[in-house]
């Protein structure tokens, strides 16, 4: 009994200095643990197109911290890096994606996006945490533009430890309905459809 | 045995100071700590983005004394009100997506600071990193004689009709060499500062609320914060003046009209806070 209360003390002092230190939002995570978290929204017989995003700039005032949950800092300085493997995940909504800043009209033109990160964070409500990022995106095709939208994706959840993989889970939770609201409008210019 | 009951009244009286003066939340600045003041750094510290909507927390493990479900339960309860929170302000937000509170507040608090020159103001910046060792840094990297620190906080009650921002203001002096206390013992003034705006109909449900506060591009929202901005600066004014500029008729420690001008009107509360409200 002493033996388990005592390994019980230690697991809560090691969670607890964990939580001490910040949280940093990561690009691997979203790589690794992407493609479960898009595996039920995927459409497998769909034909591959191609997508190039041009720029993704990061228009937001603070751009070191995301945010505090349960007094531990989340922090997020190379946010460009991370929307940018967000993307990559596009392919499994059937879009294969470059990244040219410059790319040149070619025999198989493809849909250029430029990206705005207008604002991401992440707060504490009670026993609660919530994500929420704001992109803009403009559409164009061959220098031709087609218009700009804005999309916002939001997640609240459990907080159950504040641990970094939890934080990591709730902001790629948080860009999946972009995603999805991305190819539909992917789906739709290249059917022809107005923007 | 009279020596022990002696020592024992001493402890509790003891005890009881210190906790008094732990619990207060404002500790005027005194004229002889301000004279020591050359120059202020403000560093105000604003963790969120985006405004908020506070929720009524569950309390099903207070009323039940305790225990593991009940706790659940109330983590089950309060998710799902977060969320309904947080899909209900989403027209707030969309409207103010232009809306920098941060940049607002620290452009407003700068000029209004830097105009009166016995304020000695160096530099204001936020900072989204409102920890202990986010401050800790910001003094240490401060070259000021001393740093304000004020710790902001915007947001719409449960039930959506009120507008509040919440500002705990710290001014610690620095006294030379690497250390870094910033414990309440070693700041010279303190104060919550608040202020509030509301919904002027009562409209009949939640998504009115939201409608009231969204429509026309924020139109009220942004009204809002823009007078908190101004009800800001002028509340740290006010305080950190000990000229006797602004006289207080404080009688028998009741609240007391301070400040009123076109834009904000700005009260003393009994326990010493500050309260401005947009002026109409």
């Amino acid at each position: 009994m002493k033996k388990l209360v005592l390994f019980g003390l230690a697991v809560v002092l090691t969670i607890s200095l964990g939580c001490t230190k910040p949280a940093y939002l990561k690009t691997p995570y979203l790589e690794n643990h992407g493609p479960r978290l898009v595996e039920e929204l995927q459409d497998v017989d769909k034909k591959v197109l191609e997508v190039n995003i041009q720029a993704i700039d990061d228009r937001r005032g603070e751009k070191e911290v995301l945010g505090i949950v349960a007094g531990r800092v989340v922090r997020g300085e190379n946010l460009t890096h991370w929307v940018a493997g967000g993307f990559k995940l596009l392919k499994y909504f059937g879009y294969y994606v470059t990244f040219e800043r410059d790319k040149e009209i070619s025999m198989r033109e493809s849909i250029n996006l430029n990206i705005e990160i207008k604002t991401a964070h992440v707060r504490s409500i009670s026993t609660s945490m919530s994500a929420t990022l704001v992109l803009g995106i403009s559409y164009s095709a061959g220098g031709r533009p087609f218009g700009r939208k804005v999309y916002r994706g939001v997640k609240t959840d459990v907080n159950w430890v504040s641990g970094e993989s939890e934080i990591n889970e709730l902001f790629c939770l948080a860009l999946v309905p972009i995603l999805k609201s991305v190819t539909n409008d992917l789906d739709g210019l290249y059917q022809g459809r107005d923007f | 045995m009279k020596s022990k009951k002696r020592l024992g009244f001493f402890g509790l009286l003891a005890l009881i100071i210190v906790l008094n003066g732990c619990a207060a939340t404002h500790i005027a600045l005194k004229p002889n700590k301000a004279k020591e003041i050359t120059s202020v750094d403000v560093h105000i510290g604003l963790a969120q983005q985006e405004i908020y909507a506070e929720i009524v927390k569950s309390k099903v493990a207070t009323a039940t004394g305790g225990g593991l479900i009940p706790a659940l339960i109330d983590a089950g309860v309060d998710q799902h009100r977060a969320k309904k929170a947080e899909e209900l302000i989403q027209p707030i937000r969309a409207a103010l997506m232009d809306y920098d509170f941060g940049r607002c507040l620290t452009e407003k608090i700068e000029s209004e600071l830097k105009s009166r020159a016995w304020m000695k103001i160096n530099n204001v910046r936020v900072s989204g990193d409102i920890s202990k060792k986010g401050y800790e840094k910001a003094f240490a990297d401060s070259e000021a004689s001393a740093i304000l620190f004020v710790t902001t906080r915007y947001f719409l009650s449960p039930n959506l009709i009120v507008l509040t921002v919440s500002n705990e203001a710290k001014l610690y002096p620095k006294k030379g060499g690497k250390s870094v206390d910033l414990r309440d013992g070693n700041c010279i003034y303190k104060n919550l500062l608040f202020f509030e705006d509301s919904i002027d109909t009562r409209p009949s449900s939640k998504e009115e609320v939201i409608h009231c506060w969204a429509d026309d591009e924020g139109f009220l929202t942004r009204q809002a914060l823009d007078a908190a901005s101004v009800g800001l600066a002028r509340m740290i004014v006010i305080d950190l003046d000990t000229s006797g500029t602004y006289e207080e008729d404080r009688r028998d420690g009741k609240e007391t009209v301070i400040f009123r001008d076109s834009q904000v009107k700005i009260i003393r509360l009994s326990n010493g806070n500050l309260r401005s409200y947009r002026s109409r």
